[in-house]
């Protein structure tokens, strides 16, 4: 009888071990859930995207050098070598906005909203210079802001006042003005953006632009043109501090 | 006896069979997904693999590129010497490229390092102490105004129509995404550069209590060309 029993507890405690072994794998499988990796896989393909377009636009600046060296080599004399040099120079001068634009783009004008302020919807296009009733309420961040929109937007140009902006304009408060880099500028502010229009005024529309203005009582006009002229940077600026790198070793 | 222990034996093993049959559906199920895990990760080593051949192919091409730049300027130096008039417009034309961005430069100049706080998590209004879009143009307008040639952000160059834009934690400048912290370097004269930050009530005291913001002058930073198409063109009249 013994004996028995003692087989029967064999038995009962094999079975029991196996038992645990598959509770644990139940409980161990149960435990691992199946991790979701989408996010990283939609974070890397805007990654290679990136590079992809970097990619191109290498491709492309490398193809307008070697266009460039093959103009220069096969210029026949002095004079058409010239002429090549100032075409890039154009080219050039064009890219760092000294030179005016024209093309499809909007125009944004920042007028006083009519009286009384609460009334009035931005449909009323009435456009009247309520001047002095509001403070002079937009701040240089405002114009920063809108230009960064705007240039977020694809704007290959924009010009408040008749100013352009390049890569070394600022845009500042200078007591009850604003000045841009060394011009004052007064209300009403004007807005050219060169770019597709469309795109333009829905990323305005997006970022809530006129909702933002309208806070400091203030209306946008916002028109489409089909053709607009942004003029050139008209301050001379003399560089004294950079120059281009010359002697960058070989990588 | 007999029979209560056979009883008690069938009833283990039924017991264990179920058992054994749920774990191998329950098994199979899992490994299914395992694969689907093995897939997306085969995927993504994929992609990581292309990002990084991209990568390596775009290096080559920048150096390619600024080869090529060198080439450029060593024919148009070679025609400036031979003539006059070519002297006169390759300095109008090294001018132009400085400021249209398109080649690198160099210079003195001044490195201002913007992040959070650190303890930006612990405070109750997370948004007061962390950079906003605002606060990187704020430095960058400050330094243009102090007359800054030219300024990169996490080493992109802005160019005359880079938009500066936050996401989250990372700033796109030029289309590209950068993490915090956020370097702004910039050329001119390094004293002017600080004071105009360092202004009573300018643009450092305004941004101290917020975020982390740390202004050094340099004697000689260096600012990467923009690369990028030439968007100009196509709008040209």
């Amino acid at each position: 009888m013994l004996a028995k029993n003692r087989k029967i507890t064999l038995i009962l405690s094999l079975i029991s071990a196996i038992i645990g072994v598959m509770l644990a794998i139940q409980l161990k499988s149960n435990l691992q859930p199946v991790k979701s990796e989408s996010r990283s896989i939609a974070e890397l393909r805007a990654t290679l995207q990136k590079e992809l377009e970097k990619h191109k636009s290498l491709l492309a600046d490398i193809s307008k050098y070697n266009q460039l060296i093959y103009q220069y080599e096969t210029s026949l004399d002095e004079g058409e070598s010239i002429s090549v040099m100032k075409e890039e120079l154009a080219r050039t001068r064009k890219l760092a906005g000294l030179e005016s634009l024209e093309g499809a783009g909007a125009v944004v004008r920042i007028v006083d909203a009519p009286l009384p302020a609460n009334t009035a919807d931005s449909a009323l296009e009435s456009g009247q210079d309520a001047a002095g009733v509001y403070p002079n309420a937009v701040i240089d961040e405002d114009l920063r802001w809108l230009a960064n929109i705007l240039f977020a937007n694809g704007a290959k140009a924009v010009s408040i006042n008749g100013h352009r902006l390049i890569a070394t304009t600022a845009i500042r408060n200078v007591g009850e003005d604003i000045q841009i880099d060394t011009k004052t500028i007064k209300p009403p502010y004007e807005i050219r953006a060169l770019g597709d229009p469309e795109v333009l005024i829905s990323g305005m529309k997006l970022e809530g632009v006129e909702e933002n203005f309208k806070l400091t009582g203030k209306t946008l006009m916002i028109e489409k043109r089909d053709k607009l002229i942004i003029p050139a940077y008209n301050e001379t600026r003399v560089i004294q501090y950079m120059k281009p790198v010359k002697t960058k070793g070989e990588q | 006896m007999a029979k209560a222990k056979f009883t008690l034996y069938l009833t283990l093993v039924t017991l264990s069979t179920g058992f054994l049959i749920a774990t191998s559906i329950e098994s199979t199920k899992a490994s299914l997904a395992e694969r689907q895990n093995e897939k997306q990760f085969q995927q993504e080593t994929q992609l990581n693999e292309r990002i990084l051949a991209e990568k390596e192919q775009n290096r080559q091409l920048e150096v390619q590129l600024l080869d090529l730049q060198r080439q450029v300027s060593k024919v148009e130096q070679a025609m400036a010497e031979h003539q006059s008039e070519a002297a006169d417009i390759l300095a109008q034309l090294d001018a132009a490229r400085m400021m249209a961005g398109v080649v690198p430069v160099e210079g003195p100049g001044v490195i201002v390092t913007m992040q959070d706080k650190a303890n930006a998590g612990e405070s109750e209004d997370v948004t007061k102490y962390i950079v906003h879009e605002q606060d990187v143009r704020l430095v960058v307008n400050e330094l243009r105004a102090a007359g800054a040639e030219a300024i990169s952000i996490n080493g992109q160059r802005l160019i005359s129509n880079s938009a500066i834009r936050c996401v989250g934690p990372t700033i796109i400048v030029n289309g590209v995404k950068s993490a915090a912290p956020f370097v702004i370097t910039a050329i001119g004269d390094p004293a002017t550069l600080v004071n105009a930050l360092n202004l009573p009530g300018g643009v450092l005291q305004t941004l101290e209590g917020f975020v982390q913001i740390t202004v050094q002058s340099k004697d000689l930073v260096e600012i990467p060309a923009y690369v990028g198409d030439v968007k100009m063109e196509s709008s040209s009249s």
